[in-house]
């Protein structure tokens, strides 16, 4: 049993897992994932593949808004940006699928340079407004791109065959967003191990002295904006093909809460956070209309009726006692466990 | 006050003109594209006061 984090060398400082149990268990984890669609039934399965698709986006907006400190309130722009640029190519203009995801991170991107660029003179709020102004004027922009997004009308989305195997049933496709959710979640440990990810919490820490210990500040949020932004957009084609319906009205602003609910939930600028995040807060909705389905029928109806007004409303709940009872998110409170697990019955 | 009453008349008034002569779309869009200017060249607003920082 280990009684604490004893680092001896720089080497076990940049580790990807510190102890042989950790990898064991995470292939465990892994081995249970890919077989899972299998032995789950269709309603269960559609709720692994959307927090796979929702870990990878919360990923994304983690190595912005976790390590790097800048607030937004926009992703739901980068996202539906990568879902109409996979969309248009795959669909329109009939591009292999690989093709098409290569878009939809490189289309969020560009977009990410234009929205990042005024950013950098901003902080905070001023941030947070300029971002959300910028998912408000993608959508104008989409829906009067008429000639190149069917406007209002929306984009039909085939589920994909890439490198010949077909991803056409549900249990393929949960395969495909599992595979981009595990190798997004390598990639932000690794950008986060590196001399990159130790320059993004510099500047999340203390913007001020991390440019005088040579850190280019433009430069890094810059590539804090195009990181998450890649990624972002690849989620958003994800989304894309599981509604196998690009439209506008299919990616509500409520997204962007959510994505910062995942967040804070989960603990700010944790990976870990943001895989834990993402399953409380996919899974809670349905939680609780299951707790108050038991109760009566009658609420069951509300929560049917009223799906999208309850959903913020308990967004709102979980941010509010999360930040008041555990400002460290489900991530601090793993660590306690963890402590107390390995001191009890001492206290330290 | 002055400023955010001028802000509001000013919103006001290139919203309804960005609707009326550009495109209907714009109306909604006019604002944000105000605020991310704006922004760009006076961060601290229009009549606010600039403050400077001291490492």
């Amino acid at each position: 049993m280990r009684t604490g984090d004893y680092k001896q060398t720089y080497a076990e400082l940049v580790a990807l897992m510190d102890s042989p149990p950790v990898w064991l268990w995470s292939v465990v984890l892994v081995l249970a994932l890919v077989a899972a669609p299998y032995a789950l039934n269709a309603y269960a399965l559609s709720f692994l593949t959307i927090i796979l698709i929702t870990v990878t986006g919360a990923l994304g907006l983690n190595i912005l808004t976790g390590y790097t400190g800048l607030i937004s309130l926009g992703h739901v722009g980068f996202l539906v940006t990568g879902a109409y640029a996979y969309a248009v190519l795959v669909s329109k203009y009939h591009m292999p699928p690989l093709v098409g995801f290569l878009g939809a991170g490189i289309v969020p991107a560009l977009a990410s340079l234009i929205v990042g660029a005024p950013s950098l003179r901003l902080r905070g709020l001023y941030l947070a407004i300029t971002t959300l102004a910028f998912s408000f004027i993608i959508n104008t922009v989409i829906l009067e791109m008429r000639w190149l997004t069917n406007g209002a009308r929306g984009i039909a989305v085939q589920r994909p065959e890439i490198l010949g195997i077909s991803f056409e049933s549900d249990a393929a496709f949960t395969h495909l967003c599992l595979v981009v959710a595990i190798l997004t979640l390598l990639a932000t440990l690794n950008i986060r191990r590196s001399r990159v990810g130790r320059a993004f919490v510099a500047i999340r820490d203390n913007d001020t002295a991390a440019r005088v210990m040579g850190i280019n500040l433009h430069a890094y949020k810059l590539f804090a904006f195009v990181t998450s932004a890649f990624i972002t957009g690849i989620a958003g084609a994800l989304y894309g093909i599981y509604l196998s319906f690009v439209s506008v009205e299919g990616f509500p602003f409520l997204l962007s809460i959510e994505a910062l609910a995942i967040l804070i939930v989960g603990g700010l600028g944790s990976a870990l956070g943001a895989v834990l995040g993402t399953i409380l807060i996919v899974l809670l909705p349905e939680a609780t209309r299951l707790v108050f389905s038991v109760l009566s029928a009658q609420i069951d109806a509300v929560f049917t009726t009223g799906a999208q007004e309850l959903k913020s409303m308990l967004y709102g709940l979980v941010i509010i006692l999360f930040l008041r009872f555990q400002p460290r998110g489900l991530v601090g409170a793993w660590h306690d466990i963890r402590r107390a697990w390995v001191n009890w019955p001492l206290r330290y | 006050m002055l400023g955010s009453g001028l802000g509001g008349l000013l919103i006001g008034i290139v919203e309804n003109l960005a609707g009326g002569y550009i495109g209907s779309g714009m109306k909604e869009i006019a604002g944000f594209a105000m605020i991310i200017v704006v922004l760009m060249i006076r961060p601290f607003g229009m009549f606010g006061e600039r403050d400077i920082e001291r490492v």
